[in-house]
């Protein structure tokens, strides 16, 4: 990383952590009941701690509770505005191609979450550079 | 192992032929289409957010079947700003020594092949982790 940054302007890291399987739930109320909170919902206060962590429903649910993301951001150089990273990791929950809507975590994610799956179950040996830059996974 | 005889295919369950045609198309041609290299859609994101050059990194630890208490790390990134094309690997962290301290290698690997995609370097790499383990203590130490 060193050795490209150094070429250019320098490179900022963020590195996060993400919990899919969060046990906080999240509702809307509406009367007369409460229903599930809408995709986009981003809770940044009150439920969570004092650092960079936020809950964040990118999916809908049509059966149950909603379960909300969690992220933490455990290291940061960057001079991101606020409200940036939310919007990006957002955004990037509607681009599975997979799944017409959005899913839970950022595309990214899911697809290494697919590939591990693949190479755990299916696969014993090393992988091929050239197919690297594609979805051959999904 | 390559033979060259590598085809394109894509496996369909019964079960989603009984749930209708949307499910058929999505599954077969949607998937098809992604495999051999389209972009199927983009989603729209605000100019400060293209402008930040971002490349976004996922890793993902998967236990191995073929041996146990073993793991596999996969990974997946982003080509380019606009996020249209990903990269990805894997790597098994029984054989692979590499895998003992992977994240600084991932995160290398990911921003090589996206300056040689892009042709530009990113502004912010972010990484993203399902949990913790040890190895992540590692990395943040060298931060």
């Amino acid at each position: 990383m060193s050795s490209v940054g150094r070429v250019g302007a320098p490179i900022h890291l963020i590195y996060m952590l993400l919990d899919k399987n969060s046990s906080q739930k999240f509702f809307l109320p509406k009367n007369p009941e409460v229903v599930n909170p809408m995709p986009g919902t981003l809770v940044n206060s009150e439920a969570v701690g004092k650092g960079f962590e936020f809950y964040l429903i990118a999916q809908q649910s049509r059966k149950g509770a909603v379960k909300p993301t969690f992220y933490r951001v455990i290291y940061s150089d960057s001079a991101l505005e606020e409200g940036l990273l939310e919007e990006l990791i957002f955004a990037q929950c509607f681009n599975y191609m997979n799944w017409l809507g959005s899913i839970k975590v950022p595309a990214v994610m899911q697809y290494a979450k697919k590939l591990g799956t693949l190479v755990g179950t299916q696969v014993q040996q090393k992988s091929v550079d050239d197919m690297k830059n594609q979805l051959y996974f999904i | 192992m390559r033979t060259g005889m590598e085809r394109k295919s894509q496996v369909s369950l019964t079960k989603t032929f009984e749930k209708g045609f949307q499910s058929v198309v999505t599954k077969v041609l949607l998937q098809m289409a992604a495999k051999v290299g389209n972009v199927l859609w983009l989603p729209k994101v605000s100019p400060p957010v293209s402008n930040a050059r971002i490349l976004l990194i996922g890793i993902e630890e998967t236990s191995n079947s073929f041996e146990q208490g073993q793991k596999v790390v996969s990974y997946c990134s982003n080509n380019t700003p606009c996020f249209d094309t990903f990269y990805s690997g894997y790597m098994h962290s029984s054989s692979d020594p590499a895998a003992k301290n992977y994240t600084a290698r991932i995160v290398s690997e990911c921003l090589v092949e996206f300056v040689k995609q892009s042709g530009t370097q990113p502004k912010n790499v972010i990484v993203l982790k399902n949990g913790t383990v040890k190895c992540d203590l590692a990395f943040s130490n060298e931060l």
